[in-house]
This record gives structure tokens, C-alpha cells and sequence, in this order.
């Protein structure tokens, strides 16, 4: 099962060429061979044969079942399943067992997905590496001497490498489109409200989303379609109908209008991706498709509006770890206050804590204001930009990192340029629409390019569409 | 905008704010990345922003009505189930005002 497609494996299980448990079995082996790529934090491998045993004999029996039944679906560790351990990649939480399933993980086990295990990441979903596991490193699959990208790095690699069919990330600012363009994968940041966060452990509250990772954009549609929909756990969970599959009718180039942001498109981005970009571009425009130029003039002010908004929200979400009432706290003789002090500062890693203290920063007395008020004004100025672009096309084609995949310890020692890996990411994640990544061949080291389609918010089901004609399109060069 | 300076007081207090605290090998280069973030995060102040409306989350849609009914929730031994410590059914904590044993 080396990278195959979740259409190839679902018609395998149908027609009785292969079982769940023997998917199972294939993905534990390669889990257990490629133990060095650091994927996973932990293997449920009991619980995954059972769940995999269950579905075969409800198969056996003519069940109705879906076309994820029995399929390995790796999951971040920062989305909480029952009786098992979420860690979010931090010492705060290294012992820390869920007491109840997410909202995802539900509707992963309604449809009798196989849960395989959960995947290592930035701590508490901070970077662009996975470098800031507490745990350990991820290696990038195509080069292991580079990083898969982060915050998702671990989901990403397990797919790449042909660990799982399907992941589960979680996408603040970019953590998952940005770690699918490090390693050669779909991976897709639905709408906000898309997907409840309920089970998700808060980061960036109003900038979190839940979202899938595969091979192809039809296996991408269809974990994106099982994890969607109402939830009232969650206030800000949209009600909306779940139509998101791709309609193969619907994929004409010639009924398709593709926006181009051409500012974004200077010799800041790597040479190779610019050339894949344009590449595509031509294509699309070869095959009928009408290509709009169009303006998003606030993009410049995207990282700083993000890092602004997402520390100050993180600053609050992570004041819960307190050694109150979860896994961490430092004992030793002191008093309620030193006890707080003492296990937030053994719990969390240095860049949680450079996060946490920009946030707290830009919500003080003083600097409210100007930091964090203003961004979220500057906040509504993109997606204001976004809205009258939308408007014009069906989707936004731009790259999804200005570079490939960096090696280890390139961006580490300047957290600035860590956060301007994400300047073609975060905006979807400031103005809310969903947008996704795909792979589009290598650059000269054979690293993996991905390249980026946006939409209009809920418009998940046209992004997938003008995704797999771009699909279509790039096969032919790769 | 208040015009950002920091130095090592400034990250002691934000420090001190966020219950966290760094000692003196660490101090400097803290001091030096935050001033390095802030002084990146500062370009917002180019753009005119008067009259534009802050957006504190994306979709402002309105919840929905639903009955008023009682729903199962957490458990109390669920609730507790990853406290550091517990003494019957309630999260044990230091206490309040304590000083340290020497």
C-alpha cells in the first residue's frame, strides 16, 4: 500500500481483494520499518485490528457501510479520543488521557474509519516544522534531511510516505496546507465553522479549523465530507447542507475562472514554484479555462495582522495550563501562584512561550489598541479584499509556500522567519474561506512543490473541482 | 500607536502577566525576539484604519434556537480523571497564601 488512493482501497474492500485487517497489518508494518521518520506519537495498534475486524464482518454480512469504512486514518495529536492520550506534542500533556471523543472522532467511528494512531506536530500546533515537538523530530519522507513542514508534519509524513491513506490536521495559519506542500500531499483548510472544533485543543479560537490530508483531492473531499457539519457543541459550527464531493461534470477548464494574485508572484518565491505556477497557469488557460488578474492589496499585512491575532487568542486559550486541574504540575512547597508559574514554565517549550508572551503583550494596557484591535481591523480590510475577489472567480491559483521544504534548524533561530513561511497561508485562515494545497511536481532537489486554490467561503465542493482538473492537468507533467 | 520598547523590565512583566518566568541565561534573548516579533508586527500602523470595524470571528451567524432540555455532560469522575491532584470529588490545589519551607 505505498501511497495509494482512498477510491483504489475503498474498491479493493468491496470487492473482496483485501480486508480492513490486512490494510491494517500493511499500514503497522510500515509504521514499524519507517519508525525513524517520526510520524506518530502513538500506535493504538489493538484498537485498530478490532475496529478493522468489526467493519470486515459487517462487510461479510452485506452491511451498508461507507466508502471510508475500514480505512487507516491517522489523527494530530491535539484532537482528543476517548481513553487515549493527547499530548499536543507538549511536556504539559505528556500523560494527558481524553475523557471524551472530539466531534470529529465521532463521526470518524460513525462511519467506521480505523483510528491507527495520532501523529506528532508543533507543540500545541505552534510552527512551521514540527521542530517544536517536545517529543520528537518528524523527518520530511521525499528528504530526510529537510523538515515536513509543520504544524501538521506528522500527518503529512505518516501520508507521504505511505504510512496511511488519510490524516487528520488542524490548520491555524497554514499547518496544514503548508506541511501538504512539504511533503507531496492534498491537504485542505475547509471553511470556518466547516468542521466543529469541539475535541480540538483551542490554539487560535476564531482562526482554528479541522481538515483532511490525502493522496488525491477525491480522497481529500471525502474525509473533509465525513468530519463536516452542524455541531452545537461548537458556537461557531455553520449550519449549512455537507455537499462537498467534487461532481466529475462539473470539472470542465472551459466553465472555470481562475484569479491570479500576480503581486504575489516576485523573486521572493523560489524560482521552481514561480515556473510551476505559470506552468499551470498556461494549462488551465490552454484548456479553456478564463485566468482573471486580480488585487488583494492588504496581503502585506497578513503575518503581522496573523501572529497578532492568533498569540493574543493563544496567550488565553493556553492560560488553562495552570496544573489545576491536567496532567502537569511542579510540586514542590509553594504556594497557589509559584505553583502556576513554576509548571506553565516547565510545561511549555520556548516557542509556545515566545507566543504566549507576544499575545499577552499586544492585549496590555497600552498596546490593546494599536496591536490587537488593530489587527482585527486589518483583518476585515483582507477579507474585504477576498469578498470583491470572489466575486470575479471561481478560485484563487497562487503558490502555497514561497519556498519547498528548509532543512533542519534553518528557521529556528529567527522566529520571524519561521512566521514568513506562512505569508500565502494565513489569510485564508484571517478572512475565513477554505483553500487547500497540491502537490505540482519537484524543484530542482526533487523536493515537493505545492501549489494553493482558494474560494469563496462553503464553496469547498467548486474548490475541489477546479483542484482536480489542476490535478488532471499537472499529471501530465510530472 | 504607543511606540513599542522592549527590554528585559518589559519582558518581566508581560512575563509576570502570563504566569511565566525566565531566568537570567535566558532573559536576553527573549528580550531580543520579542522586540524582533513586535518590531515586525508594528507595520499594521502604515495602513489607515479609522472607521474600519474590527472582525473578532468570520462568520457571524446566529445560533440557532433549541429546546431547553437536559443533556448529559462530563462526569465528575471523567472531570477529574487527569487532575494532579483530588480529594473527594474536588480539584486539590497548594494553598493560597504559603511560603516556602527553608
Amino acid at each position: 500500500m505505498n501511497r495509494q488512493c482512498v477510491s483504489e482501497l475503498t474498491a479493493s474492500l468491496i470487492n473482496g481483494s483485501t480486508t480492513s485487517v490486512s490494510l491494517v497489518e500493511t499500514c503497522l508494518q510500515r509504521m514499524e520499518e519507517h519508525q525513524k521518520l517520526g510520524a506518530f506519537l502513538e500506535i493504538d495498534q489493538q484498537g485498530a485490528l478490532t475496529t478493522a475486524a468489526e467493519i470486515d464482518r459487517r462487510r461479510l454480512e452485506n452491511e451498508p457501510l461507507s466508502p471510508l469504512a475500514g480505512i487507516p486514518v491517522a489523527v494530530k495529536d491535539n484532537i482528543n479520543i476517548k481513553g487515549r492520550v493527547t499530548t499536543c506534542a507538549s511536556s504539559m500533556l505528556e500523560n494527558f488521557v481524553s475523557p471524551y471523543d472530539a466531534h470529529v472522532i465521532e463521526q470518524l467511528k460513525r462511519v467506521g474509519v480505523v483510528l491507527i494512531g495520532k501523529t506528532n506536530m508543533d507543540e500545541f500546533a505552534m510552527g512551521s516544522s514540527t521542530e517544536y515537538s517536545a517529543f520528537k523530530k518528524t523527518l520530511n519522507p521525499v528528504d530526510q534531511t529537510r523538515v515536513p513542514g509543520g504544524s501538521s508534519g506528522g500527518s503529512t509524513a505518516a501520508v507521504a510516505a505511505g504510512l496511511v491513506p488519510l490524516a487528520i490536521g488542524s490548520s491555524t495559519g497554514g499547518s496544514i496546507r503548508q506541511p501538504a506542500a512539504f511533503c507531496g500531499v492534498v491537504g485542505v483548510k475547509p471553511t470556518y465553522g466547516r468542521v466543529s472544533r469541539y475535541g480540538l485543543v483551542a490554539y487560535g479560537s476564531s482562526l482554528d479549523q479541522i481538515g483532511p490530508v490525502a493522496n488525491d483531492v477525491d480522497g481529500a473531499a471525502l474525509l473533509l465530507e465525513a468530519i463536516a457539519g452542524h455541531d452545537s457543541r461548537d458556537s461557531t459550527s455553520a449550519h449549512r447542507p455537507v455537499d462537498l464531493i467534487p461532481n466529475d461534470n462539473r470539472c470542465d477548464p472551459r466553465a472555470m475562472k481562475i484569479g491570479i494574485p500576480k503581486a504575489w508572484l516576485t523573486s521572493d518565491v523560489q524560482a521552481e514554484i514561480l515556473e510551476a505556477t505559470m506552468r499551470l497557469i498556461t494549462d488551465f488557460e490552454k484548456a479553456g479555462a478564463e485566468i482573471v488578474e486580480i488585487e488583494l492589496p492588504n496581503s502585506a499585512y497578513a503575518i503581522p495582522a496573523y501572529y497578532l491575532v492568533a498569540t493574543a487568542e493563544a496567550s488565553s486559550n493556553l492560560a488553562r495550563f495552570d496544573g489545576v486541574r491536567y496532567a502537569l504540575r511542579h510540586e514542590d512547597d509553594l504556594n497557589l501562584k509559584d505553583m502556576y508559574v513554576k509548571t506553565r514554565t516547565a510545561g511549555f517549550g520556548t516557542e509556545v512561550k515566545r507566543r504566549i508572551l507576544l499575545g499577552t503583550y499586544c492585549l496590555s494596557s497600552g498596546y490593546y489598541e494599536g496591536y490587537y484591535l488593530n489587527a482585527q481591523r486589518v483583518r476585515t480590510k483582507i477579507a474585504e479584499d477576498y469578498v470583491a475577489a470572489f466575486q470575479k472567480v471561481d478560485a484563487i491559483l497562487a503558490p502555497t509556500t514561497p519556498t519547498t521544504a528548509f532543512a533542519f534548524g534553518e528557521k529556528t533561530t529567527d522566529p520571524v522567519s519561521m512566521y514568513l513561511n506562512d505569508i500565502f497561508t494565513v489569510t485564508a485562515n484571517l478572512a475565513g474561506f477554505p483553500a487547500m494545497s497540491v502537490p505540482a511536481g519537484f524543484d530542482k532537489k526533487s523536493l515537493p512543490i505545492g501549489l494553493q486554490f482558494m474560494a469563496a467561503p462553503f464553496q469547498e465542493a467548486r474548490m475541489f473541482e477546479v483542484a482536480k482538473t489542476a490535478e488532471t492537468l499537472i499529471k501530465a507533467w510530472t | 500607536m504607543t511606540e513599542a520598547k522592549v527590554d528585559a523590565a518589559t519582558v518581566r512583566k508581560v512575563a509576570q502577566l502570563a504566569n511565566l518566568e525566565f531566568d537570567e541565561n535566558e532573559i536576553d534573548q527573549v528580550t531580543l525576539d520579542l522586540g524582533s516579533m513586535i518590531a515586525h508586527m508594528a507595520k499594521i500602523a502604515e495602513l489607515d484604519l479609522s472607521g474600519v470595524a474590527p472582525t473578532f470571528t468570520v462568520f457571524d451567524e446566529r445560533g440557532p434556537w433549541r429546546d431547553d432540555s437536559v443533556k448529559a455532560s462530563l462526569g465528575q469522575a471523567q472531570a477529574l480523571l487527569n487532575a494532579p491532584d483530588k480529594e473527594s470529588g474536588h480539584f486539590l490545589v497548594p494553598k493560597v497564601i504559603q511560603t516556602k519551607r527553608s
